[in-house]
């Protein structure tokens, strides 16, 4: 799939038409999520193929990823504007667990498919806080925040590196 | 406490130790710092993230000055995602890192990467907080130093 992803590349056009993959064209939210199911996940930064990420370079509580299922390729998450970044893998199941604060509240995350008219494999990956969804950064503990974010870049897997790391 | 008062020792020492060989190994990361900086003050940040501020960017230079003292060079420098700057330390498949954020918040995380022993801890933003951050670091590395 990379390599097809070299060869969309070297089109002469800096910022090319949206593939007609990824356009949602009236295909509907898909919520269900095998646990085997690839996510990918944009970054910036210096990393080897294969490497694992970093967790401080992981957003918490929400960052989004693109879905394989439907057709998703990996390459998706760079168009249109972020052709340089580099690509990081996790499979779904790296998200199913459930972490407890200091003061025994239980934080979980789980990943919610959100179509846009244009991505059509965007996801988002959510904080939930006793089972109810995080939707600002100061509702979820930092030692839990920054644990999940170590954790899930553990689980990650560099399948394209960045082109150069930029400011 | 003991062990606190001998690894301050230690960096006293090191104030008259740090050789051209640390200097030498520390400056990539005080030039990665610099050319961030000079970016974020030339407005030219292209990251999806936040550009760290004035004071995440001091907090960075704090702590790498505090590691060129005790002769700990970390693996690199790096934007963090959440917006500031991390300090990162990989050796074999042990991961730390120190990341001072734009909040003017500082916590790090030691990883062995192989049994999932995530262990994140605070930081207090002073040289006393990052002195004892760098300790628990170099411990984590070196648990027999």
């Amino acid at each position: 799939m990379i390599g097809r992803f070299n060869v969309w590349l070297s089109s002469s056009s800096p910022t090319p038409d949206i593939p007609e993959a990824m356009r949602q064209a009236g295909r509907a939210v898909d919520a269900k999520f095998d646990p085997e199911e690839q996510l990918f996940y944009r970054f910036d930064g210096d990393f080897k193929l294969g490497a694992p990420l970093r967790g401080i370079d992981v957003r918490s509580p929400d960052f989004s990823v693109n879905r394989a299922k439907h057709g998703g390729l990996p390459d998706f998450v760079l168009i249109p504007q972020w052709l340089t970044s580099g690509i990081a893998m996790f499979e779904v199941r790296a998200i199913s667990w459930s972490m407890e604060s200091e003061g025994k509240v239980t934080f979980s995350w789980s990943v919610e498919h959100v179509p846009e008219e244009e991505n059509y494999h965007h996801s988002e990956v959510h904080t939930f806080k006793a089972g109810v969804k995080c939707e600002k950064s100061g509702q979820v503990s930092q030692m839990v925040k920054k644990a999940f974010r170590q954790a899930i870049a553990e689980r990650m897997t560099v399948i394209k590196v960045s082109d150069y790391a930029p400011l | 406490m003991e062990l606190m008062g001998s690894f301050y020792s230690g960096i006293e020492a090191s104030l008259v130790k740090t050789n051209f060989f640390t200097s030498f190994k520390m400056r990539p990361l005080f030039d990665t710092l610099s050319r961030i900086e000079a970016g974020v003050a030339k407005k030219e940040w292209r990251r999806g993230c936040d550009a760290p501020n004035a004071q995440s960017l001091r907090a960075a230079r704090d702590v790498l000055e505090r590691l060129m003292l005790v002769g700990y060079v970390p693996t690199g420098i790096t934007p963090s995602a959440e917006g500031g700057i991390g300090i990162y330390f990989e050796r074999g498949k042990k991961y730390a890192d120190i990341e001072v954020l734009n909040s003017g918040q500082a916590l790090g995380v030691t990883s062995d990467r192989v049994a999932e022993k995530i262990i994140p801890f605070t930081i207090s933003t002073s040289q006393q907080g990052y002195d004892r951050a760098i300790q628990r670091v170099v411990e984590f590395f070196l648990p027999n130093a």
